[in-house]
């Protein structure tokens, strides 16, 4: 009962983080543009092609991402503080755990829409077939994993006024794991390896962990 | 003995080792509008927090109609009602769409009519549907009203809940708290608000308590001293 209650009120509170998100653009936006400069740049830096660029791609591809993410993630709950949101829902009988999920949720929404956008954009600079389902189960699992654990570090990071330039310092040697192993399984799909499988369970363990252990801890963040 | 809303015992709550709030006792009976006095920095602010569950104490303990504020349950949320200095609205959204979300939340029957007739009351159903980003801080704490009275609260802490209200503001406001405790059919409703506005105190509060330093300097009340 309780937890219908609260899977009910989950989903209203990701609706209207959806909703507040898609307003005010800010986050997304800078997210959206840092991650389309940065690709172009790679693409005329690098001048990829053939099997070069097979080598290349997951490295650019996932510092892309990852960086584009801490853009999108890092003032998560900095708008919802300053307007008093933050506070409005801890006084309400919602469950801190459920603030949390809805949040991530939104960001991991907003996120997979700027990447999967990045991958079509990078198959036609890179002449690569980047948009396709391997490695959108690829991208889909550790954008949970890094999203996880970046918008549970931007809670803890809310008292702290630096606006948000602590969450890379904070977030990035926890996301090392994880980002190790996106890359290899994504390395492994572009090369067409038969090895992919082992990357991704790991990829998936390291994901599971981060989404856990970030939800345990967001009730004790602030 | 009357029934008590809120009771709190050697109440202390320190920041980096300074109390904000030292030792307070207070016994509040159901039902009373209490008006929590003094100048900036006595404490008021902090012993709101504490009992809205938004800040923990250093030492003592505090509940709400029998509900511990230290354990933060649910069945605590579900009674009180808080207005805070900032108002704690999405701005983006409209009040309709705050309102509803927080109905959601709360669990609220008939939520439209709720709604309706709660923003008539503050005087801004004609701005239902504007972005709360564009109101003024009147306009603003209009609808922060609204918010706190949304679930039929037992118990309603406010602090500085005129800030910003023009003289119909304030009408609305002395009458929303006079008129909740008839609204009510069971429990009276117990309002405990921090104001600078001692003018206007006569107005709406059964009683007063006044801190000074994070210690009581006067009530009307029963006090612990101890």
């Amino acid at each position: 009962m309780i937890f219908t209650i609260q899977l009910e009120i989950g989903v209203r509170l990701l609706n209207a983080n959806l909703k507040q998100a898609w307003r005010d653009k800010t986050n997304w936006m800078t997210a959206g543009m840092f991650a389309i400069t940065a690709l172009l740049l790679y693409s005329f830096a690098f001048n990829l092609t053939g099997g070069l660029v097979r080598n290349l791609l997951p490295g650019v591809i996932w510092t892309v991402f990852l960086f584009s993410g801490i853009f999108a993630t890092a003032q998560s709950f900095q708008q919802d503080r300053q307007n008093g949101i933050l506070d409005a829902l801890k006084i309400s009988p919602i469950h801190p755990m459920t603030i949390y999920i809805a949040k991530t949720l939104a960001n991991i929404f907003m996120l997979l829409l700027i990447e999967f956008a990045l991958l079509l954009g990078a198959t036609i600079l890179f002449s690569e077939p980047l948009f396709v389902p391997q490695l959108i189960i690829i991208v889909t699992i550790g954008t949970i994993g890094y999203t996880a654990l970046s918008t549970l570090l931007s809670a803890i990071n809310l008292d702290r006024n630096n606006g948000g330039l602590l969450l890379p310092v904070l977030a990035l040697p926890l996301l090392v794991p994880l980002l190790i192993a996106a890359v290899e399984a994504t390395s492994a799909s572009l090369q067409q390896e038969a090895g992919t499988a082992p990357w991704i369970l790991l990829l998936s363990l390291f994901t599971i962990w981060s989404a856990a252990i970030a939800t345990l801890m967001f009730p004790l963040a602030d | 003995m009357q029934d008590l809303a809120i009771e709190t015992n050697r109440l202390t709550r320190r920041y980096n080792g300074l109390p904000a709030l030292n030792r307070v006792s207070l016994q509040i009976p159901s039902g009373s509008k209490i008006a929590l006095l003094g100048n900036n920095g006595s404490g008021k602010t902090t012993l709101l927090t504490i009992l809205s569950t938004l800040l923990q104490p250093s030492e003592g303990s505090a509940t709400i109609l029998g509900y511990d504020v230290a354990k933060k349950s649910t069945a605590l949320r579900n009674i009180i009602g808080v207005i805070q200095h900032q108002p704690m609205l999405y701005e983006n959204f409209s009040p309709v769409e705050d309102l509803e979300l927080f109905a959601k939340i709360y669990r609220v029957p008939d939520v439209d009519e709720q709604i309706k007739r709660l923003l008539t009351s503050v005087g801004i159903w004609h701005l239902r549907t504007e972005a709360i980003g564009t109101f003024s801080r009147g306009q603003k704490q209009r609808l922060m009203i609204a918010k706190a009275l949304l679930h039929k609260p037992k118990v309603l802490l406010l602090d500085e809940p005129e800030i910003g209200l023009d003289q119909n503001g304030l009408r609305v406001l002395d009458e929303l708290i006079l008129r909740c405790e008839q609204e009510e059919d069971s429990t009276p409703i117990t309002v405990l608000a921090a104001t600078h506005r001692e003018d206007r105190v006569d107005t709406w509060a059964t009683g007063f308590v006044r801190l000074e330093h994070g210690k009581i300097i006067e009530t009307t009340l029963s006090e612990n001293t101890g």
